[in-house]
């Protein structure tokens, strides 16, 4: 018969790495038992990695005892003393964990017939076993007793111990310290233990301790009872922890009260002649009530944060509470655990959902099957420290959240941020505190509660189960972000598939061009919050927001002149905008592995950008965005005085784009240097040493001179002119060397204004978009201050390289009085020069200095579209010559700026209308396509073309971008055709994006009619005539048109105005098909109702035959006299107006007709008393019929009493009362019908009836 | 049309097949006399004397008819540009145009029919659902309250 192979604890320690054994699949077979020595020749791979437990060749098994550990055992910590028991052989003792435990193992000999064993520290001869499978090792012996629990060595003592406990075991707490009074001495001392809590029966046999054990069904089990197991029974926890759910007796127990903090418990202690022993044929349930907590059983797919969160079966979340719950040892990816009595949350997170299992006092884990990996995750148990403190008093869902923003932080910031600075210390909390802390709502925290008071007071338990509704944004890493955005962008084309094909009703020139396709996510959307530096990428020069997961393009419209790339910012409101054109080919070749979920983040899985032709990229507002950490700042560190140099003032003229130097690969960069140009001032100013003016002797003298002759004073040479300049930390004073002439004018001229270039390398990127064409900034200059000698800087051509902080911006004010103004704007490193060479103000006074200065600035101006039309048609042709760019010619005309939106862009060499998009992106051509770009400005449009790269195109370019193009070339092609061109010198930059509408694409924000009616309740709805005499005196909405007219007074202007008549009153009879009413107003709104500021075209259209001789005959009676200018306000009836009452003053027309067809009975009368012509009356009868033919209209109004409409009595006739009448209304608004808006109100004043 | 409402001087919001089904009895005069309404122009005959038009707003078709007055010398005309502003509004009629029409209603061979007052074009084509929700507002409230 084959034999067993059996050795010794001690060779398993000496071995030292992880093993497994088996003796046979049989438990039952026996066969004789043989002493081996164990090396590394009976491994089966003596080399292995060491990922995995090493089987060992020979059927072999271990021979032990299993028993508590002894106080003595040094070696067994925290979690030892939970879980774990000993198993010793004669050569040494180790930790054991049994899968499948019997309580009866204890202080038996076993067989451990299937095992692993793992090394704990390598070298100090510890180790855990793992025993899957093990027998008694005398099966023939007698039946072993009953299963009991005691202390044999203190049965005989003295101690007086008489209560006992007979119950269902529902839940056992971990051991854990008290500080306890010693009774006798009154020495504080800590007391181990930990506390059970049984559900007793309450019948009379129970309470008499003869529990009946034939039926269980006569036991109820439902009061519930609290054992504290102290010193020396507190070693028993890891058994009695795995006696849930079965009942036992209890002998040998004390009522005691046990005082903890400011609370007293009465509860049955433990003593040294306690007993336990179980009672099998009790069975029971633990009540259902408790069932909700639950019960879970799955396998570890996941342990981190040191073990405060363990991923179950890929799908639920067990938050631990305290990481001696677990086993350390034997938890490993892949082991089965159970967990009893847990709290259920489904939390519902901005971005996702989770389901998550909350351990608490009561909560039980124990683990039933052992991971074949040996991989350990590191649990900690530590000193609690502020940030553990502050996850304790948070609810289940906002625990989660710390702990994953815990994991985005350390994963975000690893790079810029020390551990201690992220999670604090045990007295100090961290960034991540700090913030969750001011995130998180309050209701989300909890009251703090001892263990024991938790324990004892469950029912109260400030964890709750159920369904968890929350706001927390998802503190997103980059990388992470990117991979969702990629994933969006594939579902996105995948539902466009689906619905459309690639439109093609873009037309230019009458060749239609693929549809390009953007999509703008709201930040709400995606439930994720962007944190991070910006940088400039060395690589690209583009802006982005950047942490050490990864980096994304930004678009930040208000970025300010002084930003810290040292910053972090939290970006909580933005816009992610997707777009570019189809993807060719298989979506489903695209696998992300959900980036937003949580076992990503807390897997810190990395994601990297992998469509190509996908421009991804954020906009956000700066104003919008915290900034969470930000350096210590120096304002004063310009203008530069350690060296006391010299710095220039200078303004941006222009930056220059990226250039295409190298072919296009992803590792190579794109440019190795920025451009920007400048025109530098002839100044330079220079801080005085103790910030006292310096030199002043000087500028004294040239000022003397000044004033006896300006051109004399220009030929002495440089000005000293003091400045002063104040910054947020106070003012400082400066020099200012000036070159001035003054000129005839009087106005202050430079001797010359010189442009140089500023270069800025890659590691300075940052501060070349920092840049603003137009701004004002000074510039160190390496030259000293000199003021007899010129500085190379202003030779024509110079170049300079930008260094770290050689550019500071400041904004210019001409203020004379420093303490007259603050500094405007709110950035710190602003410098604002108050008082530019106010000390001139002798020579020419302040508003001459500006003028000077403004007239040194080369023209700037952006056109908008309309306005780049207009000035594109009045160029003349001639002036640029004709121009070939075809032939190669050099291309003549004027740089000019524009700026609009992008309506549309494609590629000018695409002619056919089956082009689809993945055709243009095909070939990609190193030096660019001809592109053309289509910018409106509202209903007008200019093309410009040009040769232009799509990885040059600036962040945000796109259709829907708003955008301004400097340096554009206005030229004309061969047919005298005018045109904008780009150059290789046109930058574009872009201001806002905006999302396309895509046609054919069903918009979802139509069908939601609902929701456009709510967003219109704030409307007041229309109201009718007929309803005025139920009404109160409150101001409604009617729509109606003018019917006729009751009285209309008409003056003129004593004072020179324009229009220079003025209405007192006019009275109209408005229908709005409910029933009439008169209706008053004056002046403007009068005006309005009269039509008198429209241009009467049709008054002087040629075939409106008789009425052509009107402005004839009205310049012939002298009522215009001047024919030349027909324009605009001269078309207008006004305008005739103006010239009638200049001879009446006032005239009074009054309706006396009954009819309300025709207006024939209208009366006239002059306020001068002469007579009217019949012009004049034709005039009059013309605005009058004009308006009562008008269009419908919102009128506002008031209903006016009987002793308002008094003061009319003159005016109004007996004809109105005719005419049916009878309410007047004072007009106070007038405003044309918004049919969609109104009509919407409309509806909803019909829904509510 | 509900009988409680009787404004005879106000043009009455309608949509055609409401003024078509009004019976008009000699003996009892009308609730109401004059009516607006807003539809497209599917058929045109044009006079010398007066413009004959069909209005259809998509519930029916009502015939419309707009005076025209006759053009008298210069001399007499001066003062009152009525007849110019008729024969403009006139030229404002063409096919397939949208117009809001006020006017009186009137029977001619036993049909009913809008003697025009005025004509105003509109250019909006959301013109016509506003126009038809005003109806039913004001139909609901003034002409046949519940």
């Amino acid at each position: 018969m084959e034999t067993l192979g059996s050795f010794s604890l001690s060779d398993l320690l000496r071995l030292s790495r992880p093993v497994t054994g088996t003796a046979s699949l049989n438990p039952t077979s026996s066969r004789p038992l043989k002493r081996i020595k164990l090396d590394q020749n009976l491994l089966l791979n003596p080399n292995p990695s060491r990922k995995s437990f090493t089987p060992i060749s020979l059927p072999v098994l271990l021979v032990g005892t299993v028993n508590f550990f002894s106080e003595a055992s040094s070696h067994h910590t925290g979690s030892c003393l939970n879980h774990c028991l000993s198993f010793s052989d004669s050569s040494a003792t180790i930790c054991c964990y049994i899968a499948g435990f019997d309580p009866g193992v204890i202080g038996q000999e076993i067989h451990v017939m299937a095992w692993n064993y793992l090394p704990i520290k390598q070298g100090e001869g510890q180790g855990v076993l793992e025993i899957i499978q093990w027998r008694f090792s005398s099966p023939d012996t007698a039946p072993l007793p009953d299963f009991s629990l005691s202390l044999e060595s203190a049965q005989d003592s003295g101690v007086k111990a008489s209560s006992f406990a007979f119950g269902l075991v529902k839940s056992v707490s971990l051991t854990f310290t008290l500080p306890i009074e010693n009774g006798k001495t009154g020495e504080m001392g800590d007391s181990v233990g930990f506390l059970a809590e049984l559900l007793t029966c309450m019948c009379d046999k129970c309470a008499k301790m003869r529990p009946s054990n034939e039926k269980s069904g006569l036991h109820r089990f439902t009061e519930s009872k609290v054992i504290y197991f102290i010193k020396p029974t507190h070693k028993w926890r890891p058994v009695i922890a795995k006696l849930v759910g079965k009942v036992m007796y209890l002998w040998g127990l004390k009522k005691r009260l046990v005082v903890v903090g400011k609370e007293s418990y009465v509860m049955l202690v433990s003593t040294i002649k306690t007993k336990v022993s179980l009672c099998d044929s009790v069975v029971s349930d633990l009540p259902t009530d408790h069932s909700k907590r639950g019960a879970y059983r799955g396998i570890v797919t996941g342990i981190y944060l040191h073990g405060a969160v363990i991923e179950l079966d890929k799908k639920v979340w067990l938050l631990i509470h305290d990481t001696l719950l677990v086993p350390h040892h034997s938890l490993r990816i892949g082991a089965t655990v159970s967990v009893r009595d847990f709290h259920l949350v489904h939390a519902n997170f901005a971005w996702t959902k989770v389901i998550i299992l909350g351990t608490c006092v009561m909560t039980s884990l124990c683990i039933d099957s052992f991971a074949v990996s040996v991989k350990k995750v590191l649990v900690k148990t530590e000193e609690k420290s502020a940030l553990g403190t502050f996850l304790e008093s948070l609810n289940l869902s906002a625990k989660f959240w710390v702990l994953l923003s815990v994991s985005c932080f350390k994963y975000k910031f690893r790079a810029v941020l020390s551990d201690k600075e992220l999670l604090g210390s045990i007295n100090n909390a961290g960034l991540v505190q700090t913030y969750s802390s001011r995130s998180l709502a309050p209701d989300v925290f909890r009251p703090h509660k001892s263990m024991f008071m938790a324990f004892c007071n469950h029912d109260q338990c400030t964890y709750s189960s159920g369904h968890d509704q929350t706001k927390c944004k998802l503190i997103v890493p980059l990388s992470n972000f990117v991979g969702r955005c990629e994933e969006l962008w594939i579902s996105i084309q995948s539902e466009m598939s689906e619905s459309y094909e690639v439109h093609c009703n873009n037309t230019c020139d009458g060749i239609s061009y693929p549809g390009y396709r953007r999509r703008i996510i709201p930040s709400d959307d995606i439930g994720c919050i962007l944190m991070g530096n910006i940088q400039a990428c060395s690589s690209s020069g583009r802006l982005q927001l950047v942490d050490a997961t990864g980096n994304i393009d930004v678009v930040i419209p208000d970025l300010p002149s002084d930003l810290s790339v040292q910053t972090i910012y939290e970006v909580k409101d933005y816009e992610v905008v997707l777009e570019g054109f189809g993807i060719e080919g298989d979506n489903s070749m695209y696998e992300f592995g959900e980036p937003l979920s949580s076992r990503a983040i807390f897997k810190r899985q990395t994601y990297r950008k992998r469509i190509h032709g996908l421009m991804l990229y954020v906009q956000f507002y700066l104003k919008d965005s915290v900034c969470l950490a930000s350096p210590s700042r120096v304002p004063s560190n310009l203008p530069h005085s350690e060296n006391h140099g010299a710095n220039h003032l200078l303004v941006i003229s222009h930056k220059f784009p990226l250039t295409n130097k190298f072919p296009f690969s992803s590792a190579m960069s794109i440019c190795s240097s920025l451009f920007a140009e400048a025109l530098i001032f002839p100044c330079k100013f220079k801080r005085s040493e103790n910030g006292e003016l310096i030199q002043l002797g000087k500028f004294q003298h040239a000022l003397d001179f000044s004033k006896r002759d300006h051109k004399k004073a220009s030929e002495k040479g440089p000005w000293l002119a003091p400045c002063s300049l104040a910054s947020r930390n106070g003012g400082v004073s400066a020099t200012t060397l000036c070159q001035f002439n003054v000129d005839s004018s009087n106005y202050l001229v430079a001797k010359s204004l010189a442009r140089i270039l500023l270069e800025f390398k890659c590691e300075n990127f940052f501060s070349y978009q920092m840049l603003r064409i137009g701004g004002y900034y000074f510039l160190n200059c390496s030259e000293g201050f000199n003021p007899t000698r010129v500085c190379k800087c202003w030779e024509k051509g110079g170049s300079f390289v930008v260094t770290g902080n050689t550019l500071q911006s400041l904004s210019l004010s001409f203020s004379d009085d420093v303490n007259q103004k603050e500094p405007s704007r709110t950035s710190s490193d602003e410098l604002v020069l108050l008082k530019f060479l106010s000390e001139l103000h002798e020579i020419v006074d302040l508003k001459s200095v500006s003028q000077g200065i403004t007239n040194l600035l080369p023209p700037s101006q952006v056109l908008s579209v309309s306005s780049c039309l207009q000035h594109m048609f009045h160029q003349s042709r001639n002036l640029y010559g004709s121009t070939d760019l075809g032939a190669q010619r050099l291309g003549q005309g004027d740089l000019i700026s524009v700026c609009g939106d992008v309506e549309y862009f494609h590629d000018n060499d695409c002619d056919s209308v089956s082009l689809t998009a993945s055709k243009c992106l095909k070939i990609p051509n190193p030096r660019g396509n001809n592109i053309c770009i289509h910018l409106a400005d509202g209903n007008q449009m200019v093309v410009i073309r040009g040769n232009l790269s799509r990885k040059l195109f600036p962040i945000g370019f796109g259709v829907g971008a708003s955008a301004t193009f400097h340096r554009l070339l206005l030229t004309c092609s061969s047919n005298r055709k005018e045109k904008l061109l780009l150059t290789p010198v046109t930058y574009i930059e872009i201001t806002s994006v905006r999302k396309v509408k895509t046609n054919g694409v069903p918009n979802q924000q139509m069908f939601k009619v609902d929701s456009l009616i709510e967003s219109l309740c704030h409307l007041p709805p229309l109201g009718l005539f007929s309803d005025l005499h139920n009404k109160d005196s409150k101001v409604t909405r009617f729509c109606c048109r003018i019917l006729t007219l009751n009285v209309l007074v008409l003056e003129s202007c004593i004072i020179e105005s324009s229009p220079a008549y003025k209405i007192p009153l006019a009275g109209f009879v408005l229908d709005d098909g409910s029933a009439l009413c008169n209706c008053w107003t004056d002046n403007d709104l009068a005006s309005t109702l009269l039509s008198l500021r429209d241009i009467c075209s049709s008054f002087f259209s040629s075939d409106f035959s008789s009425l052509e001789r009107a402005p004839k005959r009205l310049l012939a009676s002298g009522l215009c006299h001047c024919s030349d200018d027909y324009s605009n306000y001269k078309n207008t009836v006004g305008y005739y107006l103006d010239h009638m009452l200049k001879k009446h003053h006032k005239v009074i027309v009054k309706n006396h007709g009954v009819s309300l067809d025709i207006c024939q009975d209208l009366l006239f009368h002059s306020g001068s008393g002469k007579v009217f012509s019949i012009l004049e009356e034709r005039l009059l009868n013309y605005i009058i019929l004009s308006s009562c033919h008008g269009p419908t209209f919102i009128a506002t109004g008031l209903v006016m009493d009987a002793s308002a409409t008094k003061q009319f009595d003159t005016y109004s006739s007996e004809s109105a009362v005719l005419r049916g009448c009878m309410q007047n209304i004072w007009i106070r608004e007038v405003a044309c019908v918004d049919p969609l808006k109104d009509a919407f109100n409309l509806i909803l004043d019909i829904k509510n009836g | 049309m509900a009988t409680g409402w009787r404004c005879r001087m106000t043009h009455a919001k309608v949509v055609a097949a409401e003024l078509l089904s009004v019976t008009v009895y000699p003996t009892s005069p009308p609730s109401f006399s004059r009516a607006e309404m807003l539809g497209i122009v599917v058929s045109l005959e044009s006079k010398p004397k007066f413009l004959k038009f069909l209005l259809d707003d998509g519930t029916g078709c009502v015939p419309c008819i707009l005076w025209l007055h006759p053009l008298l010398p210069p001399s007499e005309s001066d003062h009152d540009p009525t007849p110019e502003l008729l024969r403009h509004q006139a030229r404002t009629v063409r096919l397939g145009e949208q117009l809001r029409v006020r006017g009186r209603i009137t029977v001619y061979r036993g049909q009913l029919q809008i003697t025009v007052r005025d004509v105003f074009v509109e250019k909006d084509p959301n013109m016509e659902t506003f126009h038809r929700l005003d109806c039913v507002r004001i139909a609901k409230r003034c002409y046949h309250p519940s």
